[in-house]
């Protein structure tokens, strides 16, 4: 009996501990010389997708950061915690990451789990960004005092998406979204937000080994285009495998992760994601993108491809850097100040012109809808280049 | 008349019919690796889908970031896992069961060694998702108004040649009367000195081999990741548990009626309610028929 006990306690010490690999933390708390930030990233869970390379991104920023001498001289520690997209775990990573000493939080994880931690995040009193989100209930009230988003908001999704149907003279779209409940809730704003069209939403499982039959659905409705909406790469791809078997010629649309994932292209089959056109933040027409990428290749290597997740994950540290350098203390009500005084930051994602800009009652950065540039690929599955059909108007 | 023509749609749909014979295919084989676990060892792996999937993403990791061959991958995951079998008969559930901790503390042994399978394949392999590369696949083609993906022939060709060496290997084998002998009354082979060890360690191999054939072969559809083991793992036994354990065909008709739900589910009533339609049609198979549409034949 004890050696089957310690069979399984070596069994669960080891899941556990394997699950508990991308947490950790750099040590001690701060002392007043150093900067601390609080990373939550979702290195393990169903967010790693995004997640690992923004945290990639945010830990080679600061890394620049420090070696160009720091935030007003001092240098910028990195706690961090995983909560693996899980709203239960969330609070707990952030109270952790608070404990040790964190003066500022990025979270790079799901919005389920910011939604369920807003009054904690209220209550610790330091700002908290959401660097590659797009929920935009997380910045919106009550309890959003340090939040602060630098997604492009599923509003303004909407803006572009109709623009884009009405280009190709669409008018009733087939809205197939994996049925998830934070899937659901996530692209609740965006279908009320596409009014513009007769919409048709066909919900299909998240963990689905087949989507043939929505796929009739839709194809039994004659829709005029199809978007697909999940931000799970492997529902996206096993719908764009299907729609282009089943329904070859209908426009295809897709949200902002596709993009992002050359790795799910590749898993793709051939030719299936030909003239899909999907949500994506970067152009190399901006000039300010570019050498973001420039930055990153660097480290990453001449085979690196730049998307939003580096860009505005790069972007929020160098706001935070920033708001620290203006208030010229890490207090987390002063800093806030400060981050709401930041207007016109000049990003690094979407077309030339796009700003960020926060304010009192502005904790979504993006200014306009040009943060968003909507791509198409090719027959080799690859991204062509921004869409010829529509492009966002950063005056718009 | 209008409900009927609406009804007749889904069901004349040649699309939809692809779709339930090559997810059928795929439930049947991970249903007929249980059976053999459960035929040679009398005992459930839950392990199954981890090690499905372990075979698939592995192969995938050495044909995308090592540039060996899909052939070569393919092998390396096959013998990856049937290892990974035989070392969870040896290490996990052998010793568990030896002590004579009963059924449920190998059960639980062998849900930890999935969930460590998973993990350490997104340690080692990396979390995200990967192609699928099957070994064998062939270029899409029409039938009719349905288009035939590039893995629908190789899953049928490979579950009816799975299927029906299984049927000759535990039929009509002496090794494979011995091994259905082992399973059906372990005590009793163990008092006649039979080779128990031996029986279960080729039972483990061969639902080993029979998942990573599985896993690889419908990767090819739209990738894979750790995610999928746990949800392949119930796939299969839900093929056993609805077709039986009757005979060695009963986990195809047990596939084939789970991918009838899965299709037809989701085309009437919606995707959203597949999970919910799978626990009905899995609740009404452990109340009304226990033992499956098959069940064991006994001779009193």
């Amino acid at each position: 009996m004890t050696r089957f006990r310690a069979t399984i306690a070596g069994l669960l010490t080891l899941t556990v501990g394997t699950a508990l690999t991308g947490c950790g933390s750099s040590g001690d708390d701060d002392n007043g010389d150093t900067v601390v930030i609080g990373l939550v990233c979702d290195t393990t869970g169903p967010g790693a997708g995004y997640a690992t390379p923004a945290c990639t991104a945010t830990k080679e920023t600061i890394d620049q950061v420090n070696a160009d001498g720091g935030i007003d001289g001092k240098k910028v520690k990195v706690v961090q915690g995983n909560d693996e997209s899980d709203p239960t775990k969330t609070p707990t990573v952030i109270q952790k990451l608070v404990s040790q000493g964190a003066d500022a939080l990025l979270m790079l994880t799901s919005s389920a789990g910011v939604l369920q931690a807003k009054s904690l995040i209220e209550r610790t009193k330091i700002p908290v960004f959401m660097p590659v989100a797009a929920n935009p209930q997380v910045t919106e009230p009550p309890s959003n005092t340090y939040l602060y988003q630098l997604g492009t908001p599923t509003s303004d999704w909407a803006t572009v998406y109709c623009a884009a149907f009405d280009s190709l003279g669409a008018k009733k779209v087939a809205f197939l979204q994996d049925s998830s409940p934070s899937q659901v809730q996530f692209n609740k704003g965006l279908i009320d937000s596409l009014d513009c069209v007769d919409l048709d939403v066909v919900n299909g499982a998240i963990d689905a080994t087949d989507l043939s039959a929505e796929v009739a659905k839709i194809k039994n409705a004659g829709p005029d285009a199809v978007l697909v909406a999940t931000q799970n790469a492997n529902f996206d791809v096993l719908a764009q495998n299907t729609l282009h078997q089943q329904l070859p010629g209908v426009p295809r649309f897709t949200e902002l992760l596709l993009s992002s994932l050359p790795s799910a292209w590749a898993q793709a089959q051939p030719g299936a994601l030909e003239g899909l056109v999907g949500l994506a933040g970067t152009t190399d027409t901006n000039t300010r993108t570019v050498e973001v990428a420039q930055f990153f290749a660097e480290t990453e290597g001449a085979d690196f491809r730049v998307n939003n997740f580096w860009t505005q994950s790069y972007d929020a540290v160098q706001i935070l850097k920033q708001a620290i350098e203006e208030s010229g203390t890490t207090d987390g009500e002063k800093l806030n100040a400060a981050i709401q005084e930041v207007t016109g930051f000049v990003a690094s994602s979407g077309y030339p012109g796009f700003t960020l800009s926060f304010g009192d009652d502005k904790h979504l950065g993006a200014d306009g809808i040009c943060g968003l540039v909507l791509v198409e690929w090719d027959k080799d599955n690859q991204v062509a280049g921004p869409w010829s059909g529509y492009e966002p108007d950063c005056a718009a | 008349m209008v409900g009927l023509r609406a009804g007749l749609r889904g069901m004349t749909n040649p699309q939809l019919w692809i779709a339930v014979v090559e997810n059928g295919c795929f439930f049947a084989l991970l249903g007929l690796a249980f059976y053999f676990n459960l035929t040679g060892a009398g005992f459930f792996n839950f392990g199954i889908g981890a090690i499905a999937m372990a075979a698939a993403f592995t192969g995938s990791w050495l044909v995308t970031e090592h540039g060996l061959s899909r052939p070569l991958a393919g092998v390396v995951g096959v013998l990856g896992a049937i290892a990974i079998a035989v070392v969870m008969e040896l290490a996990v559930v052998r010793p568990v069961q030896a002590r004579g901790e009963g059924e449920l503390s190998a059960l639980v042994a062998v849900g930890a060694s999935l969930f460590t399978i998973i993990q350490l394949s997104g340690l080692f392999l990396g979390h995200e998702a990967r192609s699928g590369q099957p070994f064998w696949s062939t270029a899409p083609f029409s039938v009719g108004s349905a288009r035939v993906g590039s893995t629908v022939v190789p899953i049928v060709v490979i579950t009816a040649a799975l299927f029906t060496l299984s049927y000759l290997a535990l039929q009509r084998t002496r090794l494979g009367r011995l091994t259905r002998a082992i399973g059906n009354d372990t005590d009793a082979a163990r008092v006649l000195g039979l080779p128990i060890n031996t029986a279960r360690l080729l039972s483990f191999a061969a639902a080993g081999l029979i998942a990573a054939l599985a896993g690889i072969t419908f990767a090819g559809r739209s990738g894979v990741s750790p995610d999928n083991a746990l949800h392949w793992t119930i796939t299969g036994f839900l093929a056993l548990v609805i077709g039986g354990t009757g005979t060695v065909w009963a986990p195809l008709l047990g596939g084939a009626l789970l991918a009838l739900a899965n299709v037809f589910i989701p085309f009437y009533f919606g995707g959203d309610v597949l999970a919910y339609g799978l626990v009905v049609v899995a609740m009404l198979f452990f109340a009304f028929r226990p033992e499956g549409v098959f069940a064991p034949r006994v001779r009193v």
